[in-house]
C-alpha cells in the first residue's frame, strides 16, 4: 500500500521514483529479450540435412499419421545407411535428420509447430502434415518464411489453388480422383446410366465427391441421390432408404473405413444391390474381407498407391515394410517415402541446400521414378477451371476391386492387372 | 412399404435410446441432479463388449451382462469420488453436473489415451431378417429386443420389489424417506451403480449397430440428457416417450431431410421444450 | 485538497501491482520484435486463452450461471469474418465490429431461450445451443461451405494476431475489473449469491444477465474474427470446438472464479503445463482437467487464488 513516506521529504520524490522504475523496467526488458533472442546453437557449416514435419500422432488421425511416420522413417533410414544425400557444395554426403512433432490434428497447434520447425529447428525442407484441413491451415507459414514444403498427405484442391510458390503437392489431388472415376465408368460396357453419391461432410471427402459429381454429370451420367453426412454418423438408414428408392446403377460412398463397415451391414439389412458399389475407404482394411466374406466380392475401392503396382521399387519396399511393421503398406507410407526420395533428387540436382536452388530443381523434375511412380511438378488447370500450382501430374488415383479375396487394380489401364467384375454379384446368405 | 420400414427402424432405435436414458432418469430421481458421465458409462460398456469380442470372440449379447457388471463397479468408484463428497451442499444439482462432467472427461480421455480415436465396432455380418419388403438388420432387432427386455425387468424391479419401492419413495420425498429409516445414502449409491450398469448394458447392445469412439461418450451423454429432459426428469414414461421420439426423429429426419440435418430436429425440440415447458412432456409443472 | 484525493485514490489502487502490470505489459509489447516466431505463437495462443477465460469469467464467474456453450459466440465470430471477407471482400477491421454484433445477436437468442432457466438446465441448454450452431454451420453450405470450410486470404498473420490478443486480454481484464467494481457488477454478484433474494429487492435479474451475456458474446465474436484470420482456414469443427473454452473454464476455476486476475493466473499455470505434457502424454491434460475440476470444487471451490489468499490471511492472523 502507498505509504506517505514514499512521497515525503525523507523518501524519494515522486519523480525520482518514476525514473528509477522506468530505468529498471528497461533494463529488465532488454535483459530478458536479449536472453530469448540468443540463437540456438547452429554448426558453422552444415553437417546434416534437417527435414521437419508435424503429424496428427494423437487424435482422430492417429492411425494414418503413424503410418506416415513409418514411411518417413524408412526412407530416412534407407538414405542414411547409404551415407546420406550428396551435396556438391560441401563435396560430401550429408545425413538426414528428421524432426517431427505431434500436432494432434489441431490447426492452431500445427501452425505453432511449423513456426517452431522453421525458426527454432531451422529445417531445410518441410513436409506437409496429415490431412487436408491441417495442411491448408499451415500452408501460409512456409510460404511466408520461404521454406519449401512438400505436401504428401493432403489431397484437397484448395491447397495448390492458393498459388503458393513454396508448397509442392505430391499426392494426386481430389479433382484428379474425379477423372479416374469418370474414366473407369466410361470404360465399362454397358455403361452405367445413373449414380448416387454420399460423402462425409469434411474437406477432403467433399472435394473428391464434388469433383466426381461435376465430372460425371457433365459427361451425361444422371445423379439420382446426393447427401452429406456429419462426421461420426452411425445410422445411415435414412440415406440408404433413399438410395433404395431411387435405384441407381452406381453407388459411391466417399467415406472413412468404419463408415464403410456400418454402411455395408446396413445395406445388407436393407438388401440394396446396385450394379456397382464403391467405398473410398474400408475395403482396403484386411478385416473387410474377413467380416463380409463372399459379400465383399466385387466391391470397388480406390487407392493412390498399391503394392501390386508395376513400378520398380514397389515390391522390395512392400516386403521390407511388411517384415518390419507386420502389415501391408498403403499410400499413407508410400507417399511420404517418395517425398523423401524427391527431396534427395532435388538436392542432388541443385548441388546445394539453398532453398531457391532446391526449388528450381524440384520444378525441373521430369518424370523421375519414385516409389509412387513418375514425378513431375507443374501447374495444372482442374476440371472446374481452377489453376493449381506445383502439383504432381505424374500421379494418378487407382480404382481397385476385390476379386477372389484379393485386391486387383482395374484402372488406369496401363497399371491394371485384372478385368472388372461387372455387375456386382450382390449379397449372399 | 417404406413407411413400415422407417417406423420399425425408428422404433427399434428408440427403444435403445430409452434404455440408455432409463439409468439416467433413475439417478436423477434419487439425487435430483444430472449425471453427465452417463454417456461415458455407455461408451465404456460398448468398449467392454468390443474388446471381449476382439479377444475372445464373445458375442456382444452375452457381453451385455459383463458390461453391466463392470460398469456397476465403475459406477461405485465414480459415486464415491465424484458425487458423495458433495451431497448436502447447496447448488448440489449444478455441482454434480460439473463434477460428473469432470468424470466424463477423465473416463473419455483415458479411453482415448489407451485406445485412441479409431472408430471401433463389432461386425457380425449376418443376413437381415426379412418380412416381405421390410428387412431388419439383426443387430437392430436384437438390440431392440434386449432393450425392451431389460427395461421390462427394470420396471418390475421398480414397481414390485421392496428396494424399488424404496427408490421411488426417495425420489418423491427424500426427507420423508429418511424419516422412515431408509438409508438414503446407501440408496443413492445403489441407484448410481444401477444406472451405470444400465448404461453399460446399452453400450454393449449398440456395438454391433454403431461404431464407437471415446468421443461418442460425450455425444451419447448429451442425447441421454436430452431424452430425459424432454420426457420429463423423474418420469419413466417420459423417458420412454423421449427415447422413442429420438429414435423416430433420427430415422425419419435422416430420410426426409438428409443425414446432416437430422440432429437439428431433436436439438430444436429440446431447446423449445426447455424454453416453453422445462419440466418436460410428462413432468409436473 | 488535491493531495488528499490523490492519496485516497492511490490508496485504493495498489501501486506496486500497477507498476508490475505496466512492466509486464511493456515486456509483452516488446517481445515479438526479438523473440522467435515459435515463442510468439505460443504466447499469442496463451493470450487468447486468457481472453477467452476472461469472457467466460465475466459471465459465468460473476453471475453463477455456468455456461458450457460459450464457444458458440467464438464460432459465430469466426464465420462472420470468414464469410464477409471471402464473399464480399470487406476490409478486415470493418468486419470486426460486425463479428462482435453477430456474437451479441446470438447471445440475445440464447438469452431468450435459456436465461430463464436455472442451474443445470441452463448449462445443458447452452451446450445444445452450441451444438445446433455447429450443425447449422455444417449444413448451410450456401452460407458456410459446410464441412469443406472456408479459406481466408492466406496472409501471414502471426504478429498481428499476437498484438490483437494482447489488446483483447488487456481490454477484457480492465473490463472485468471495472464491471466488478461497479454497481452493475454488484447486481451480478447478488444474482450469483441468491437470485430470488435479488429479485425480491427489485433487481431485474433477467436484464442484468442478458446484458452481461451480450457483452461477453460481443468480445468473443471479435476474438473469433481474429482467430479465423490467424488460422486462415476454418471449418465447423474448429470454429465451434469446445476444447479452447474448456481450457478457459478450467483456467478460471484454477485461478479463482469471479476474480479479475483469476483467469490470468489460471491460464499461466495450465496452458504451459498442457504444452509440456502433450508431447509425451496425449490427452493427459484433459484427464488432469477432469480431475482438477473435482478436486478444486471439493477443496477449493472459490479457486486456487482465493484459497491461497485465505491461507495467507489465516497465517497472518495466527502468526
Amino acid at each position: 500500500m502507498v505509504d506517505k513516506k514514499m512521497f515525503g521529504k525523507k523518501g524519494l520524490t515522486k519523480i525520482q521514483t518514476i525514473i528509477i522504475i522506468i530505468v529498471v523496467a528497461i533494463a529488465l526488458i532488454v535483459g530478458v529479450v536479449y536472453y530469448i533472442s540468443l540463437p540456438a546453437s547452429i554448426p558453422a557449416a552444415e553437417n546434416e540435412i534437417r527435414i521437419g514435419i508435424s503429424l496428427g500422432l494423437s487424435g482422430g488421425y492417429a492411425g494414418p499419421s503413424q503410418r506416415q511416420l513409418w514411411g518417413l522413417l524408412m526412407a530416412v533410414e534407407d538414405i542414411n545407411t547409404a551415407g546420406g544425400i550428396y551435396v556438391k557444395e560441401y563435396g560430401k554426403k550429408l545425413p538426414i535428420r528428421l524432426i517431427y512433432y505431434d500436432d494432434r490434428g489441431d490447426f492452431a497447434t500445427a501452425i505453432k509447430l511449423y513456426e517452431r520447425l522453421i525458426t527454432e529447428d531451422k529445417v531445410h525442407v518441410l513436409l506437409g502434415p496429415y490431412g487436408s484441413g491441417t495442411t491448408l491451415s499451415v500452408s501460409s507459414v512456409p510460404e511466408k518464411h520461404k521454406v519449401i514444403m512438400i505436401s504428401q498427405m493432403a489431397a484437397a484442391d484448395t491447397i495448390p489453388a492458393q498459388g503458393f510458390k513454396y508448397v509442392f503437392t505430391l499426392l494426386p489431388v481430389a479433382s484428379q480422383f474425379g477423372l479416374t472415376r469418370l474414366g473407369f465408368l466410361n470404360s465399362l460396357s454397358p455403361k452405367p446410366q445413373t449414380f448416387a453419391l454420399v460423402t462425409s461432410n469434411e474437406l477432403y471427402p467433399l472435394t473428391v465427391a464434388n469433383s466426381t459429381k461435376i465430372l460425371l454429370e457433365r459427361s451425361g451420367y444422371t445423379l439420382t441421390y446426393f447427401d452429406t453426412y456429419p462426421k461420426g454418423t452411425t445410422d445411415f438408414s435414412g440415406i440408404l432408404l433413399n438410395i433404395k428408392q431411387t435405384n441407381p446403377d452406381f453407388v459411391y460412398f466417399v467415406c472413412y473405413p468404419t463408415d464403410a463397415f456400418i454402411i455395408m451391414e446396413q445395406m445388407k439389412g436393407l438388401k440394396i444391390t446396385p450394379k456397382l458399389l464403391m467405398f473410398d475407404d474400408g475395403p482396403n482394411d484386411p478385416k473387410f474381407i474377413s467380416v463380409f466374406g463372399k459379400d465383399a466380392e466385387g466391391i470397388l475401392t480406390q487407392m493412390s498407391w498399391h503394392p501390386a503396382l508395376p513400378y520398380p521399387e514397389v515390391e522390395n519396399f512392400t516386403k521390407r515394410f511388411q517384415e518390419r511393421y507386420n502389415e501391408l503398406p498403403r499410400h499413407w507410407s508410400a507417399f511420404p517415402y517418395a517425398a523423401i526420395e524427391v527431396i534427395k533428387y532435388a538436392i542432388e540436382k541443385a548441388g546445394s541446400l539453398n532453398t531457391d536452388k532446391i526449388r528450381n530443381a524440384l520444378l525441373e523434375l521430369n518424370g523421375e521414378m519414385t516409389l509412387v511412380g513418375p514425378v513431375k511438378f507443374e501447374d495444372w488447370i482442374n476440371p472446374m477451371g481452377v489453376k493449381l500450382t506445383q502439383i504432381n501430374t505424374g500421379a494418378s488415383n487407382l480404382i481397385l476391386q476385390i476379386q477372389g479375396g484379393e485386391m486387383k487394380i482395374l484402372y488406369p489401364k496401363d497399371v491394371a492387372n485384372a478385368e472388372p467384375i461387372y455387375p456386382w454379384p450382390g449379397w449372399h446368405e | 412399404m417404406l413407411w413400415a420400414q422407417l417406423i420399425i427402424q425408428g422404433f427399434l432405435l428408440g427403444t435403445l435410446y430409452t434404455l440408455m436414458s432409463l439409468g439416467l432418469n433413475a439417478i436423477y430421481g434419487v439425487l435430483k441432479a444430472v449425471n453427465w458421465a452417463h454417456g461415458a458409462f455407455i461408451m465404456l460398456g460398448a468398449y467392454t463388449a468390443y474388446w471381449l469380442f476382439e479377444f475372445f470372440g464373445l458375442n456382444p449379447y452375452i457381453s451385455v451382462i459383463l458390461a453391466a457388471l463392470l460398469l456397476t463397479l465403475v459406477g461405485t468408484f465414480s459415486y464415491d469420488v465424484y458425487v458423495k463428497p458433495f451431497i448436502g451442499r447447496p447448488n448440489f444439482g449444478s455441482i454434480m453436473l460439473i463434477t460428473t462432467y469432470g468424470l466424463a472427461l477423465v473416463l473419455i480421455n483415458t479411453a482415448r489415451y489407451f485406445w485412441t480415436d479409431v472408430l471401433r465396432g463389432v461386425r457380425l455380418g449376418e443376413a437381415p431378417i426379412s418380412i416381405g419388403d421390410i428387412s431388419i438388420s439383426k443387430p437392430y432387432f436384437y438390440g431392440g429386443l434386449f432393450a425392451i427386455g431389460i427395461a421390462a425387468i427394470f420396471y418390475i424391479f421398480i414397481e414390485h420389489t421392496r428396494l424399488g419401492k424404496a427408490i421411488r419413495a426417495t425420489s418423491q420425498d427424500r426427507i420423508a424417506s429418511m424419516l422412515m429409516t431408509i438409508d438414503t445414502n446407501r440408496l443413492s449409491r445403489l441407484i448410481y451403480m444401477l444406472g451405470a450398469g444400465l448404461a453399460g448394458a446399452t453400450g454393449a447392445l449398440i456395438t454391433p449397430i454403431f461404431a464407437i469412439t471415446p468421443e461418442a461418450g460425450m455425444v451419447l451423454g448429451l442425447k441421454a440428457i436430452m431424452v430425459v429432459i424432454i420426457g420429463g426428469l423423474g418420469s419413466y414414461m417420459g423417458s420412454l416417450i423421449g427415447g422413442l421420439l429420438l429414435g423416430f426423429s433420427e430415422v425419419f429426419g435422416a430420410f426426409f431431410l438428409g443425414a446432416g440435418n437430422q440432429p437439428l430436429i431433436y436439438l430444436l425440440v429440446f431447446v423449445i421444450v426447455l424454453a416453453v415447458r422445462p419440466s418436460g412432456i410428462m413432468g409436473e409443472k | 485538497m488535491v493531495n488528499l484525493k490523490l492519496q485516497i485514490y492511490l490508496a485504493a489502487i495498489n501501486v506496486k501491482q500497477i507498476l508490475l502490470i505496466l512492466l509486464f505489459v511493456t515486456f509483452m509489447v516488446a517481445f515479438p520484435q526479438v523473440a522467435s516466431d515459435y515463442f510468439v505463437s505460443f504466447l499469442a495462443l496463451l493470450l487468447m486463452y486468457i481472453a477467452l477465460a476472461q469472457c467466460w469469467n465475466i459471465f459465468s464467474g460473476y453471475t453463477g450461471y455456468w455456461s458450457m456453450g460459450h464457444q458458440v459466440f467464438l464460432g459465430v465470430g469466426c464465420y462472420t469474418m470468414a464469410i464477409l471477407r471471402i464473399r464480399y471482400n470487406f476490409y478486415e477491421y470493418f468486419i470486426l465490429p460486425i463479428c462482435g454484433v453477430m456474437g451479441a445477436l446470438t447471445a440475445i437468442l440464447l438469452a431468450f431461450i435459456a436465461l430463464r432457466l436455472r442451474g443445470s438446465y441452463f448449462t445443458i441448454c447452452s451446450i445444445a445451443f452450441a451444438e445446433i450452431f455447429k450443425i447449422l454451420a455444417l449444413n448451410l453450405e450456401w452460407l458456410t461451405n459446410g464441412g469443406a470450410g472456408i479459406l481466408l486470404p492466406p496472409v501471414y498473420k502471426l504478429y498481428d494476431f499476437y498484438y490483437q490478443m494482447l489488446v483483447m486480454t488487456i481490454t477484457l481484464t480492465i473490463l472485468a475489473y471495472l464491471i466488478k467494481r461497479s454497481s452493475f457488477g454488484y447486481a451480478l454478484f447478488a444474482i450469483k449469491d441468491d437470485e430470488d433474494a435479488a429479485r425480491s429487492v427489485g433487481i431485474n435479474t433477467f436484464f442484468y444477465k442478458t446484458v452481461v451475456l451480450l457483452i461477453t458474446a460481443f468480445f468473443l465474436g471479435i476474438i473469433g474474427g481474429f482467430y479465423a484470420e490467424f488460422l486462415t482456414y476454418i471449418d465447423p469443427y474448429v470454429a465451434f470446438a469446445d476444447i479452447p473454452l474448456l481450457v478457459a473454464i478450467l483456467s478460471t476455476i484454477m485461478g479463482g472464479l469471479g476474480e479479475v486476475f483469476g483467469p490470468i493466473y489460471g491460464a499461466l499455470i495450465y496452458v504451459p503445463l498442457m504444452e509440456c505434457l502433450w508431447i509425451s502424454f496425449p490427452y493427459v491434460y484433459l484427464i488432469i482437467l477432469g480431475c482438477s475440476l473435482v478436486l478444486i470444487i471439493r477443496f477449493m471451490p472459490e479457486g486456487i487464488l482465493p484459497y491461497i489468499a485465505k491461507i495467507r490471511f489465516r497465517l497472518a492472523l495466527g502468526g
